[in-house]
């Protein structure tokens, strides 16, 4: 991973080159990783860690190495929450095959910790729709992104996106609506 | 509908953002104008808004863990109306939540107390809901809301409460070191809230700090009102009558009534009592029992075994200068030590002691009485409680005393089947008492055998056990006394006295044996003929009374030849014969032997002995055994009484006549006497413990009187505290202690730790007595099943002698009763009221009164069972009917059994 590369590639994939986006993904993908691979070394295979925790921790670990050119948080986060969605549903595939490895869970601060019954059997079909619902709207499906899989509050995603709260809920609410749609095509 | 694509999205996303802030019912019409201009675009909203997804109910709404398969929690999932938020609370009844409304009616904040699902049964929903609904009309404004109680579908009961939010009473008064009429003042709110609640019939029956909060305004709330009793008569009843105890009474032992804590009936007395012992902490700091430890033990037996300390003499510093809590205490009422027992002696100890009374009847008949006397103390007015005067305490103490005889009535009986305890009781006495003689006779080379302990167990500091303990001594006894045959004989007795207390008749006899070869070799008759008696009685404990009177008669020959005959030597003979004696069933000449030596005790003038109580108690287990219940009785009276002139320091011998006393209630069926009887002496083996190390034995027993009455769940916890110290039971009892909790953990349902505890017994059944095998027979017919059953059952039984001479018949009652349940639940009714009908024989001879034996009333309820199955309805009508008097007397109005009876009799017809 050639992190001085890092700005160039974001300013690269902002203007819609689909190579640095690639790039940038598993770049960051990679860093995600890594970080929880080293957590769950140290806690013994165990790692509760909630996906905030993490992408915060990689953000320092990146922004440490490039200091000078690094973007804001904001940016970074633009591109870090599809790798963490990538990351989830990758450990999450990986316990599936393993039925029982993979100890790793990552949690959510706050009240959100009850999955919908059910949800579990839909693993394949929510990738593929939230992939659906990139091709659409990346807006809608970076939401998603950074509030269902990093856990940052609707709230909080306001101040990184500069808009008022009403637009992220109502972006929310569109979110849902369209991904259930896409859900059941 | 056309694929989504991004062009698509383009055109649809303004008109979404529009309908999106319309109220529902609102966009029906909406999407009709659109339609107009472009009916694939409002086909295409119209789809989306179909499939919008309640809220936190898409996958979305909930966390990616769930990709993960992980177990749900219960944020975010819905009851009823409520939707959880987060766990609060958790407590020994269920969680508590907090939680909203999600139909948008109410916007507050709720608590839901989500019930333990093991608390209350699928039958007992119904009237949950009823009874929640009762509740939820109980308004006022210092008691939290119970809003709604429900079920969820899924079987899970709920209640939605007022949600508070403030600091626990006690924490709040600390915090502003609020003075004692302060603290009166804040007080009053509370009793005036539980005065409400009580005009409605509701009890609280768990009122302790942290259910009453005081709100940051200074409002006080009190929570949970009525929530104990709705869990309490919920649980359910099995088929069988049992009551399954899996949750436990909600209550909290800290702040429980003694009657709550002995499992009777529950009145709103009993919140008057939790309000004794909160007022009591929060004007002195302390809790009004001083139990040894705080644990729930402590408190149980603190409330079972005491009074109330008077608050006066809580707020009185100790003599100990280190000791500076009284300070602090004071220090956060704004006061000092001294300035608080001024203010508190007199009617405010009249008034916490009347709160705190042990007698339900003698506290304050309402809350608002309660009030009143204080509001009068705060107006300084005469205040209606008063101090015990002396005709109360002494009215007090003789009714106390008069329970006490009545235990020293039937615990004769007890001596029936096994004798163990008056021969324990014998050798710790005689040892006493022939020490002191010998040390006298003994002159350099006396060593009193305690000396010789203590010396043992200064070798090392490490511990050890009792067992290691004594085969130490017993080393250096070799060592030192080589050259002192006497001494060495001498101390060989007491060692295989203490074996023979611990129930080792094999090492006693060895070292019995080894003792009578010493006299042998020394050639001195009389103490030839005192090892000898030794011996037997050794023997005649392990069952061999043949072999015991040839022991005794050889005694005698050598006894003949002795110029000088100390009494003990003779006692000792008389006693070893006598047990021989009553193991044969010959009761007449036991009775015989047992009178002399009470006759040379009282020609001695040595009335006030234990020894002579323990001649005493064995007269009297002679006499019950030929049958003269009343001679036994009269015999035991005087034993009881004499027990209490004198100071019968030996704590083993106060243990002895406890569980004499214990097992002569269980032989009368008197279940209801023997659960007083035991908890007021529970207390009193806890400091026996600490002398003795002996205690275990009583907690056994208390744990199975417990159990027989139905109240398994406190049961298990005495018996686990007694099997915790398997040493100081002895291997005898260990046996008996795991065939106690294997019984315990059947009702309970817990069938591991069943099968652990009957593992362990049958491992240990070589060891077991004819009484130890019957048990392990019980625990077969407990777990026998299915059609195998009667065939097992008739098997034990009859393999065990069933009805033969010399059979202890209270154990052989409990079984056949057992055996019987068990055949009626499995449709086997002919057997079944065989079984019955012969145990309700044998508890009707073995009571004192038919109507007072629950063993009785149970026995006549399964034969009714029984004749009712056979479909003979007019003999189960007149069983029902005699089975119910006891019942009732027995077990108590709300106990399983005696519903199952009434229940019964409703279908059988009166």
């Amino acid at each position: 991973m050639s992190n001085p590369t890092f700005a160039t590639l974001l300013s690269r994939a902002d203007a819609g080159d689909p190579a640095a986006a690639g790039q940038l993904f598993e770049s960051l993908y990679g860093e995600l990783h890594r970080l929880a691979e080293y957590q769950l070394r140290r806690n013994g295979g165990r790692l509760t860690l909630s996906a905030t925790t993490l992408l915060h921790e990689t953000y320092l670990a990146m922004a440490g190495r490039d200091a000078a050119a690094f973007p804001d948080r904001g940016r970074f986060l633009a591109y870090a929450a599809k790798a963490m969605r990538s990351l989830i549903v990758d450990y999450a595939r990986a316990r599936r095959a393993l039925k029982r490895g993979g100890e790793f869970e990552i949690t959510q601060i706050g009240d959100r910790d009850a999955p919908a019954p059910g949800a579990n059997d839909q693993l394949e079909r929510i990738v593929d729709g939230l992939e659906r619902l990139g091709a659409v709207d990346p807006k809608l499906s970076e939401l998603v992104d950074l509030h269902f899989f990093c856990g940052f509050s609707l709230v909080e995603i306001a101040e990184l996106r500069a808009v008022s709260d009403r637009t992220v809920q109502r972006d929310w609410r569109k979110a849902r609506l369209l991904l259930e749609g896409l859900l059941d095509d | 509908m056309t694929p989504l694509d991004r062009d698509r999205w383009a055109e649809i996303e303004p008109l979404l953002d529009q309908v999106l802030d319309l109220p529902p019912e609102a966009r029906p019409e909406w999407l009709d104008r659109l339609r107009v201009d472009s009916p694939t675009l409002a086909d295409a909203i119209e789809s989306l808004l179909a499939a919008e997804p309640a809220p936190n109910e898409a996958w979305l709404d909930h966390d990616p863990a769930a990709l993960f398969g992980k177990r749900p929690g219960l944020t975010g999932q819905t009851l009823g109306n409520y939707t959880l938020d987060g766990p609060i609370g958790r407590g020994g009844m269920g969680s508590v939540w907090l939680a909203h409304r999600n139909d948008g009616r109410f916007e507050g904040k709720v608590a839901i107390k989500l019930l333990n699902l093991a608390l209350i049964g699928r039958a007992a929903e119904q009237r949950f809901v009823q009874e929640g609904t009762v509740l939820a009309r109980l308004n006022h404004p210092n008691i939290a809301r119970l809003l709604d109680a429900g079920v969820s579908d899924t079987g899970q009961p709920y209640l939605v409460l007022e949600h508070i939010e403030g600091d626990r009473i006690d924490e709040h008064a600390d915090r502003r070191r609020l003075d004692p009429r302060a603290r009166i003042a804040l007080f009053l709110d509370v009793l005036k809230a539980v005065a409400a609640a009580h005009a409605n019939l509701v009890v609280h029956r768990d009122l302790k700090p942290s259910n009453v909060m005081v709100t940051a305004a200074g409002t006080v709330k009190l929570l949970d009102f009525g929530i104990a009793k709705l869990v309490d008569e919920g649980r359910p009843v099995g088929a069988d009558g049992t009551l399954t105890e899996e949750g436990g009474r909600a209550f909290t032992p800290q702040y429980a009534a003694p009657e709550q804590l002995e499992g009777r009936p529950v009145s709103t007395a009993a919140d008057i009592y939790s309000l004794g012992v909160m007022l009591y902490e929060l004007l002195s700091g302390r809790h009004p029992l001083e139990p040894e430890s705080d644990t729930a033990a402590g408190f149980v037996v603190a409330a079972a075994t005491t009074d109330a300390r008077r608050l006066s003499d809580a707020v009185t510093p100790t003599r100990n200068p280190s000791d500076d809590a009284t300070d602090r205490d004071a220090a956060a009422r704004s006061a000092t030590p001294r300035r608080l027992r001024r203010l508190y002696i007199g009617d405010l100890d009249n008034i916490l002691g009347k709160a705190l009374k042990r007698n339900p009847d003698e506290r304050y008949q309402t809350a608002a009485g309660f009030a009143d006397d204080l509001e009068r103390y705060l107006a300084d007015q005469p205040v209606s409680a008063r101090a015990d005067s002396w005709g109360y305490r002494a009215r007090k103490f003789a009714r106390r005393h008069r329970t006490g005889l009545v235990a020293a009535a039937v615990a004769i009986v007890a001596l029936v089947g096994g004798s163990w305890f008056s021969f324990e009781q014998m050798t710790t006495a005689r040892r006493e008492r022939d020490h002191a003689r010998d040390a006298l006779r003994r002159s350099a080379a006396s060593v009193s055998f305690e000396t010789l302990l203590f010396r043992v167990l200064d070798q090392g500091n490490q511990s050890f056990t009792y067992q290691e303990l004594l085969s130490r001594a017993r080393d250096a006894v070799e060592k030192e006394y080589r050259g002192d045959p006497i001494g060495r004989m001498q101390l060989a007795i007491q060692f295989a006295q203490i074996y023979l207390r611990r129930d080792d008749a094999e090492t006693a006899g060895q070292i019995l044996t080894r003792a009578q070869a010493i006299a042998d070799s020394l050639g001195r008759p009389d103490w030839q003929a005192r090892a000898r008696c030794e011996l037997a009685a050794g023997q005649a404990m392990a069952g061999k009374g043949d072999s015991a009177l040839v022991l005794v008669r050889a005694a005698g020959a050598f006894l003949t030849k002795a110029a000088d005959v100390e009494e003990g030597t003779l006692n000792a003979c008389d006693y070893g014969a006598g047990h021989a004696w009553l193991m044969l069933r010959q009761p007449d000449s036991a009775q015989r032997l047992f009178r002399r030596i009470v006759g040379r005790y009282q020609a001695a003038g040595d009335t006030l002995t234990e020894a002579y109580l323990v001649a005493l108690n064995d007269q009297a287990s002679a006499a019950f055994q030929a049958g003269r219940p009343r001679e036994a009785g009269a015999v035991v009276l005087r034993l009881l009484d004499l027990s209490r002139q004198g100071n019968t320091a030996d704590p083993w011998s106060r243990i002895s006549l406890i569980v004499n006393a214990d097992m002569g209630f269980e032989a009368l069926g008197e279940y209801r006497a023997d659960r007083e009887f035991l908890a007021r002496v529970v207390g009193d083996s806890a400091a026996i413990d600490s002398v003795a190390a002996r205690a275990p034995l009583v907690l056994a027993r208390f744990a199975a009187a417990l159990h027989r009455i139905g109240v398994s769940d406190s049961a298990r916890y005495w018996i686990d505290r007694a099997l915790e110290r398997p040493d100081d039971l002895g291997p005898r009892f260990v046996v008996a202690a795991h065939l106690t909790a294997a019984e315990i953990a059947w009702t309970l349902g817990d069938r591991g730790g069943f099968e652990r505890h009957r593992g362990l017994v049958a491992r240990l059944a070589e060891r077991l007595t004819t009484k130890g095998k019957l048990e392990l027979g019980y625990l077969e017919i407990l777990s026998a099943s299915g059609a195998l059953l009667p065939a097992a059952i008739r098997t034990r039984l009859d393999s065990l002698g069933f009805g033969a001479a010399g059979m202890n018949q209270a154990l052989l009652r409990g079984h056949l009763i057992a055996a019987a349940g068990r055949l009626n639940s499995a449709g086997a009714f002919e057997d079944a009221r065989r079984y019955a009908s012969a145990a309700a024989g044998i508890a009707a001879v073995d009571s004192l009164a038919a109507t007072h034996s629950a063993a009785v009333g149970h026995a006549l309820l399964e034969q009714a069972r029984a004749e009712a199955g056979l479909g003979d309805k007019a003999a189960a009508r007149t069983s029902i009917q005699a089975a119910l008097a006891p019942l009732r007397f027995g077990f108590g109005e709300g106990h399983p059994l005696v519903r199952a009876a009434v229940a019964l009799q409703d279908s059988v017809g009166r």
